[in-house]
């Protein structure tokens, strides 16, 4: 990470300016939003402030941000606290091939010749994840490599008015922060990808390979334990059997609406699969959380 | 053959014939044959393992040189009309043991074979006769099905009691397992096949591949929901000391049978066992009915 010690109010980027409008209060951050701007805060702070912060130090005369971009700041460190508190992310900072940890407990580091680097660390992660049985298979790619998604690429869309800034992507800062709430088993961690809006990998592969393993006729090998009728009515199986490559290609335009906002096209997707297999809890299920999307005002077309 | 102590728990009412079974290659037939059968061989059963597949890889996988292989060996067995099943079958060094070998020329009499009008019905009429004929012959035969839906794998499913079917959690394993069903429907129909499902055995499972656990979980529900307990209850895990053992001569449950791929091979055969003790109960259903009348 690339260490700046100038006052960052004479020089306000973007990333800020942008975090600053759209977050008003605490409570009010998002999962993906309280991921932003706690990279947003490791590009701007120096281990120093990040420091100070964390321990409601004054900063100093050195760093006199300006009111908005104290807030964003503010917002920033409340959202790496909390990730500190949640255990859910370690935050180490590295200098000279050597790592110190900051915890809340005892977030003073020395800090002599080169300025540290802040990184937080994939491998509490893991390790947070190992009693909940998920595995880096399940886990979204982003959440495990260095985050090069960047605050400023999440709010252009939103913000096209704006002036585009450039940001570096952070391949100094490998960043892994998860939401508190996805910390559980079993369901509780189903709804919490739900929640954040993904599928996890297993899902994923389940709504793959469920039409497949669906039209396989398995019943010739139960001729000597339950009977014979394979051969009469295959014909009549054969010919009604939904086809597995429209069910494929309905789940993926789907689940691609879906993921843009776009709910109201997902839902003729989703009704359409419904249609050609009414007995299929899986389309049924994603029918009803779409339905539900779109009475909660996320129609997005 | 060296004898070990008959354990009277793993006493069978009968003499059943177990196939194993899939279309596709490598998925474990050979292995779980030969490890299965080691597995009840050191329990005390006398199984006695039928190498149907040319490439002869049970045969190899229990120590059996070429030569010798192709001294006794199953073409020889089934082109002889009066040939004793004991002059075909070559000892192992797993006590209890024996093993009918395959060799290169089985693959030039299953052209024979397959032209002939009862070819399908000849390893049964063989072995239910040689078997008759011993008295004390095995309490098990294993048959190692080669990888195709072919006179041999038909052979064996007409001549079989019982069948496994192994697949790996790949989809081409699945349909290849699909297809084998409608191999045995029409063996059903057409030469009597009465050969019952014992169970689908996974193999090569990796549970850290999301792959595997999925396809698996998928499999389970769709055999239990539709079928019921089919699904043999533990995967077998891919193993290094499998491979190991393979290129030793020796199965797995034999080499190194603390390792864990050998103590899924034991628990598999208990399974088999109180499986094939279920379907003396009747548990397994049973249709010898009007298909092949």
């Amino acid at each position: 990470m690339r260490v700046d010690h100038t006052p960052t109010s004479s020089a306000p980027t973007a990333t800020m300016e942008v975090a600053t409008a759209e977050i008003s209060t605490p409570e009010a951050l998002t999962p993906i939003r309280r991921r932003g701007l706690a990279r947003a805060a490791l590009q701007q702070l120096t281990v120093r402030q990040l420091l100070c912060w964390l321990t409601d130090q004054d900063p100093g005369p050195s760093h006199i941000p300006s009111p908005a971009q104290r807030e964003a700041e503010s917002h920033a460190v409340l959202a790496i606290r909390e990730l500190l508190q949640s255990g859910w992310c370690e935050v180490w900072a590295w200098q000279d091939n050597r790592c110190h940890p900051i915890s809340l407990d005892a977030p003073v580091i020395q800090v002599a010749g080169r300025e540290p680097e802040i990184r937080l660390d994939v491998r509490s992660l893991e390790d947070a994840v190992r009693p909940t049985k998920r595995r880096r298979s399940d886990l979204r790619a982003s959440e495990l490599g260095p985050l090069h998604v960047t605050v400023a690429e999440e709010s252009a869309a939103v913000h096209e008015s704006r002036p585009q800034v450039e940001l570096m992507p952070l391949a100094q800062v490998e960043a892994v922060v998860r939401d508190p709430a996805v910390r559980a088993t079993g369901g509780a961690v189903k709804d919490g990808a739900e929640s954040l809006g993904y599928l996890r990998k297993t899902d994923w592969l389940r709504a793959q390979f469920l039409p497949e393993i669906e039209v396989l006729d398995f019943r010739g090998l139960f001729v000597g334990n339950k009977g014979l009728w394979i051969l009469d009515d295959r014909k009549q199986h054969t010919s009604g059997a939904v086809n597995p490559k429209q069910i494929a290609y309905l789940l993926l335009r789907g689940n691609g609406y879906r993921r843009g906002g776009n709910h109201v096209k997902a839902l003729m997707c989703y009704q359409e699969l419904t249609e050609l297999d009414p007995s299929n809890a899986d389309f049924r299920y994603l029918l009803e959380t779409t339905y539900q999307a779109i009475a909660a005002g996320g129609s997005g077309a | 053959m060296p004898s070990v102590p008959k354990d009277g728990a793993a006493e069978l009412g009968g003499q059943y014939i177990i196939a194993f079974a899939n279309e596709k290659g490598g998925v474990g037939k050979t292995t779980s044959c030969v490890n299965v059968g080691a597995a009840l061989a050191q329990r005390g059963l006398r199984v006695l393992c039928i190498d149907l597949d040319p490439q002869a890889n049970l045969t190899a996988a229990l120590g059996i040189p070429p030569v010798e292989a192709e001294a006794h060996g199953l073409h020889r067995f089934l082109s002889r009309t009066e040939m004793p099943l004991a002059e075909a079958v070559a000892t192992t060094d797993v006590g209890n043991l024996e093993l009918l070998p395959a060799c290169p020329s089985l693959a030039e009499y299953e052209g024979t074979l397959a032209r002939e009008p009862e070819g399908t019905g000849r390893l049964r009429a063989k072995l239910r006769r040689r078997l008759s004929q011993a008295g004390t012959g095995p309490d098990l035969v294993l048959l190692d099905c080669p990888p195709s839906l072919g006179v041999l794998t038909a052979n064996a499913l007409v001549a079989a009691t019982h069948m496994i079917v192994p697949v790996t959690p790949r989809l081409y394993s699945l349909k290849s397992m699909a297809q084998l069903g409608t191999l045995v429907a029409s063996l059903h129909w057409e030469a009597g096949a009465t050969v019952k499902l014992l169970g689908i055995l996974v193999t090569l499972f990796d549970e850290n591949v999301g792959l595997d656990t999925t396809l698996y979980r998928l499999l389970k529900e769709k055999i239990e929901g539709e079928f019921g307990d089919f699904m043999f209850p533990k995967p077998i895990a891919s193993s290094v000391a499998i491979s190991e053992a393979e290129a030793g001569g020796r199965p797995v449950v034999v080499r190194a049978p603390k390792t864990s791929a050998a103590l899924a091979y034991v628990a598999l055969g208990e399974e088999v066992l109180a499986r094939l003790r279920q379907d003396e109960a009747g548990a397994l259903g049973s249709f010898v009915g009007t298909a092949a009348a």
